[in-house]
């Protein structure tokens, strides 16, 4: 009977009718650690390689890192053109108008990249739905309205000085403090917590503190960085999907 | 005496297992449904390369109102054919060694401008090249048939005539398929084998789309580039250390998102899209931006005088710009549903295009046709005047290309007794124009019933117009399969037609 009884277990667990008695240990993705950019921009040698993870397997490391569950029913929803205009609108405290305007004129997202924006427009262009998906246009029109979008608020903090409302730490007409600096992990803390709405990980905000460097590991001026930084989290798939 | 009641057997167990199909007899174990995989595009040589251009005729344009049209004498009953949708004989002229009689440029356009370019002008210009071919179609919904214009109602497994060109030459493209139509000429194929390279990449604005090809290029105060491909990396780095990076690794949506941006956007920042496609007003371009139109675009925008204010007169630049430069190996165009009024206040496109036939249907064809085949011949004329990708040694793009008018159906052969103003509802049988070196042009395949005015179809193998024989929309497919030599297993091939 215990060897039916094994049998029995085997086939309710493969039809799925006992799914308690047949999960098993899984082992989980190793984090990936701080990444050091090189001189090129690229990850270091020895750092570990921070790639988008594509579902290679691996065993959690038993560091300091709590393990991390993968969804495995995931079905993210991508962001498109009017949520992702409010939510930039919300996180750099611009009117939806001034975020991005091609060559200043047209509206990046209402009108010139609607399409890979996702929206729809069934009377001027007779776009009667919305794009099921991202086209391949779409990530590199994300970049430019957010860059624009930084750029905007960047340009309005530099006449705040102090009082700007994202960059108001930095002296944007100098260059950009050192990557311990107090003005640097504010900035990257603020931008996490205005387009993400969570704390920065100690890991993040070494990646993010290094662009204040150049490839050649020169300072860059506060403004390349204000708007280096705002881009990379800007960008970010978690802000884009949900 | 009672049957001693035995344990069951495991046999026996599997075999109740199998009956009530908790497992599958196959290999004994589950098998989970397949994924359909994506087919890979293969990189062609530029001198191998074929071009389709395809204008999507939405609301109706019908044949026999333009390169088929039925004359009273035609009819045999002159009293008959004023119910009917027939020329008055002086109506229709035949160009030169044509082959082709079609309508003259009407009197009469009621608030609309009189087109000062006709049908016969086309023929004239470019006739040697032209087919048009009689047949039916099987939908008389807007939208499933302009669908179906496209995909041949299903023949080669739901692929779209542009997903097929993109699969057959658009490998190593970094946009092998462009789309600037609307409503069922912008629908993908139903095939999921298609990969989403050779899927159309939609353009809503003709005139500014290369700004979307570049993440800083015209951003004024924007990082330089070594300063943001250095934050592209450390947000790549980001994407898989953040706990929504690592929680949501395996979402599909979300990896193709980053493998686009990483391996595809690249590709297309790389291959300076944006400098030769640009195509907006150059007036109105601030030198702050950096930014400034090339010479060939200039020249484009010369020859299309309401480019700024027309979107199809845009299209046709974008289209021609994208196919000269190695951008993409299909391109559709289209009419929207929008009238066309020019800035001077001159109405030279009817709102909702061909359906406004449903309102004046003689003056709505003429204005239409007129329309569309000036736009057809600026793009043809570039076309032929430039060589591809500006390398003689390759000769001219028209060598390579095919034009293609979509529409969705014909419209009433019939009208009220006398009338000389009436409208017209969708209609089944009709025909399609193709221009084109590749097949053998300057012929009517198949032909018109002056009885009923409706079309007929023709052989296959000879070109010869058979009375009997009904084309439809896969046939229409077949042909342009044949010419481009696209992978169509199912398709009909036409030696008659195709050089």
């Amino acid at each position: 009977m215990r060897t039916l009884e094994k049998t029995l277990l085997a086939l309710s667990c493969a039809t799925g009718l006992t799914v308690t008695a047949c999960v098993k240990e899984e082992k989980l993705p190793a984090p990936t650690d701080p990444v050091t950019l090189g001189p090129d921009g690229k990850p270091a040698a020895g750092g570990a390689a921070g790639q988008a993870n594509t579902g290679a397997g691996g065993s959690e490391s038993t560091g300091s890192k709590s393990p991390i569950a993968r969804s495995t029913r995931s079905s993210l929803q991508w962001k498109r053109h009017a949520a992702f205009e409010a939510d930039l609108s919300q996180a750099l405290e611009l009117p939806p108008e001034e975020l991005c305007n091609e060559f200043g004129a047209d509206s990046c997202i209402r009108t010139v990249h609607l399409s890979p924006l996702g929206g729809h427009n069934p009377f001027t262009t007779g776009l009667l739905e919305s794009s099921a998906e991202p086209l391949v246009t779409t990530s590199t029109v994300v970049e430019r309205v957010v860059l624009s979008a930084c750029i905007a608020r960047r340009e309005k903090d530099r006449a705040l000085g102090q009082n700007g409302v994202v960059f108001g730490g930095l002296d944007l007409d100098g260059v950009a403090p050192a990557p311990d600096a107090a003005a640097t992990r504010g900035l990257i803390a603020g931008l996490y917590r205005r387009f993400l709405a969570r704390d920065v990980e100690p890991s993040e905000l070494e990646t993010l503190a290094q662009l204040v460097r150049d490839e050649a590991g020169a300072p860059v001026s506060a403004s390349d960085f204000a708007a280096s930084a705002c881009l990379a989290v800007g960008t970010s798939s978690e802000f884009l999907f949900f | 005496m009672d049957k001693k009641q035995k344990p069951i057997s495991r046999r026996e167990l599997l075999q109740l297992a199998l009956a009530s199909g908790l497992i599958s007899s196959v290999g004994g174990g589950f098998s989970a449904p397949a994924r359909a995989s994506e087919l890979t595009m293969r990189a062609v040589e530029p001198k191998d390369r074929k071009l389709l251009f395809i204008l999507g005729a939405w609301g109706g344009a019908s044949i026999i109102d333009s390169f088929m049209p039925v004359s009273v004498s035609d009819t045999g009953d002159p009293f008959g054919a004023q119910a009917m949708n027939v020329f008055p004989d002086e109506g229709l002229v035949r160009p030169a060694n044509s082959a082709f009689r079609v309508p003259s440029v009407l009197s009469d356009y009621s608030i609309f401008a009189k087109p000062s370019f006709g049908i016969a002008d086309f023929v004239q210009a470019h006739g040697a090249d032209l087919a048009a071919i009689g047949h039916e179609v099987s939908s008389v919904n807007h939208t499933i048939a302009q669908q179906r214009s496209l995909t041949g109602a299903g023949i080669n497994r739901g692929r779209t005539l542009m997903e097929a060109m993109a699969l057959r030459y658009g490998g190593g493209m970094v946009l092998p398929n462009c789309n600037m139509a609307a409503d069922g000429y912008i629908r993908h194929g139903a095939d999921p084998t298609v990969p989403t390279e050779a899927r159309h990449e939609l353009i809503s604005s003709p005139l500014l789309f290369a700004t979307g090809t570049h993440g800083s290029r015209g951003v004024a105060g924007a990082p330089s580039d070594a300063l943001v491909q250095r934050a592209r990396a450390a947000r790549k780095s980001l994407e898989g250390a953040s706990v929504f990076g690592r929680t949501f690794a395996d979402d599909a949506r979300r990896q193709k998102f980053l493998n686009s941006r990483e391996t595809l956007s690249p590709q297309i920042e790389q291959a300076s899209v944006f400098d030769k496609l640009l195509l907006t007003d150059p007036s109105k371009i601030d030198p702050k931006y950096g930014v400034s139109l090339d010479p060939l675009a200039l020249a484009v925008r010369d020859m299309l005088p309401d480019i700024q204010s027309d979107r199809v007169q845009a299209q046709v630049a974008l289209a021609f710009l994208l196919a000269y430069h190695g951008v993409s190996t299909s391109v559709t165009l289209g009419f929207s549903q929008d009238a066309y009024v020019k800035p001077d206040g001159k109405i030279v496109g009817s709102p909702i295009a061909f359906d406004f036939s449903h309102n004046n249907h003689r003056v709505t064809q003429s204005l239409m046709w007129s329309r569309m085949l000036g736009l057809l011949d600026t793009l043809i004329t570039l076309l032929k005047k430039h060589d591809y990708m500006g390398d003689p040694s390759l000769g001219k793009m028209w060598d390579r290309s095919l034009v293609y008018v979509a529409t969705e159906f014909g419209r009433d052969k019939k009208r009220g007794f006398l009338s000389s103003s009436w409208g017209t509802a969708h209609d089944l049988n009709n025909g399609s124009i193709i221009i084109s070196p590749l097949i053998k042009g300057n012929a009517v395949y198949g032909g018109v019933d002056p009885r009923t005015c409706l079309t007929y179809g023709f052989d296959p193998s000879s070109g010869v117009a058979n009375k009997d024989a009904v084309m439809n929309e896969s046939d229409v497919y077949g042909i342009i399969a044949h010419a481009l030599d696209l992978d169509a297993p199912a398709a009909r091939r036409f030696p008659g037609v195709v050089r």
